[in-house]
């Protein structure tokens, strides 16, 4: 009887656990805003990445611009911008707006061939 | 012998693993977030977002796609949040383009009519000997553009300070006077940009600077219920400022906060309302 009740038990709290992290993962998640620049989808990426071209091409700013590409990929502007012009060319984008983000990423690769040991 | 425990044990079993649960889902293992949309960014990232939405809005000049933008962020009150935010940068050193940015923004998104000037883009500033190509199975390379005949010498165009949309002539002032008004509202310095044909002008910097070598500066436009060319200043007892709109405006000098006179004959401190406008 004693090892029948232990047995409960444990299957109980299992039972609560699996609620518990349902909860967490399903539900609590869609009451809060905690995504990051870094989680966007990859359109908005892309658009991000267009603005920050946009920019570039006023303000010739490298540096800042590889400040605001770093929030949506770490350590990686290039790969940024790349990913950013290829989603640009799946949705169309405009012939200047893909020349402007690839005006950016064609500068960011000079830097990086400048920089290069 | 019959147990006479009951069942406790098993809602005991029940709450413990659904505590254990909500510890490991939220703060040991908490959801990764792929694949998100602006609306659901956390705060600051958010304001990272509409920053770049709001200085790529003095770069594009159209209204239609930077209110397209803002509401991806889905803020009840997109101007207030705007506002609050250009707010919050004029305080930090280095923002202040920022600050001008949301400000403009935020009187655009209020006026519908609003046209901006777009910021000049630095032709020639790109350089670079190669070409992005995009190939069909969708990768980037970049190829060596061959060499060819160097045209004769021309003058290349140089990166210069970042122009300002809207400018124009300098502001003079065109009207200065005392305001006693009900007490309450503390001594402001309240100041009205007009251009040429009489309209509030938004995100025009104001510099006020104190006769103990301080200065400080804040913008038009945070206050489009007002106008949108108005913007104030609290001023403090005892200082004295000195008060320049625009770049190059007029400087209004010995500015501090009037003795107003109440009905029984005492005294309250006073505003001082300034109207700029473009000759």
């Amino acid at each position: 009887m004693r090892k029948g009740r232990l047995i409960a038990f444990i299957f109980a709290i299992l039972l609560g656990a699996a609620a518990g992290l349902m909860y967490g993962w399903l539900y609590y998640p869609a009451k809060i805003s905690a995504g990051s620049l870094q989680s966007l989808r990859a359109d908005y990426k892309a658009d991000y990445v267009l603005m920050v071209a946009e920019l570039y091409a006023t303000d010739a700013n490298l540096e800042n611009a590889v400040d605001l590409l770093d929030r949506i990929k770490p350590a990686d502007p290039i790969g940024a911008v790349q990913r950013g012009l290829l989603t640009a060319q799946d949705m169309g984008y405009a012939d200047w707006e893909m020349r402007l983000i690839a005006d950016l990423e064609i500068a960011l690769q000079q830097q990086a061939q400048e920089t290069a040991p | 012998m019959r147990d006479s425990r009951g069942s406790w044990y098993l809602l005991t079993g029940l709450v413990l693993g659904a505590a254990i649960g909500l510890v490991l889902s939220i703060f040991i293992f908490p959801a990764q977030y792929v694949d998100v949309t602006p609306s659901a960014l956390k705060a600051a990232d958010r304001d990272q977002y509409r920053a770049l939405i709001a200085r790529a809005y003095l770069v594009e000049a159209d209204n239609g796609r930077a209110v397209a933008r803002l509401a991806l962020l889905e803020d009840p009150r997109p101007a207030d949040a705007l506002v609050e935010q250009a707010q919050q940068e004029m305080g930090v050193e280095g923002n202040e383009q920022t600050s001008r940015a949301l400000a403009l923004l935020a009187a655009a998104v209020s006026q519908k009519q609003l046209v901006i000037t777009p910021l000049p883009r630095i032709s020639g500033a790109i350089t670079a000997p190669q070409a992005v190509t995009h190939t069909p199975d969708n990768q980037v390379t970049t190829t060596s553009v061959p060499p060819t005949r160097t045209p004769g010498a021309t003058i290349t165009p140089r990166a210069t300070a970042t122009a300002q949309p809207t400018q124009g002539a300098p502001y003079e002032l065109a009207e200065q006077k005392e305001v006693c008004e009900a007490q309450g509202s503390g001594s402001l310095l309240q100041v009205y940009v007009f251009n040429a044909a009489e309209e509030g002008v938004p995100a025009v910097r104001v510099e006020v600077s104190f006769t103990n070598g301080g200065v400080e500066s804040f913008y038009t436009g945070l206050y489009p219920e007002v106008s949108p060319g108005y913007a104030d200043y609290a001023m403090v007892e005892g200082m004295t400022y000195n008060l320049r709109v625009g770049d190059a405006g007029q400087l209004v000098q010995n500015l501090s906060i009037p003795q107003c006179e109440n009905e029984n004959g005492g005294t309250f401190p006073g505003s001082i309302q300034l109207i700029f406008k473009q000759p």
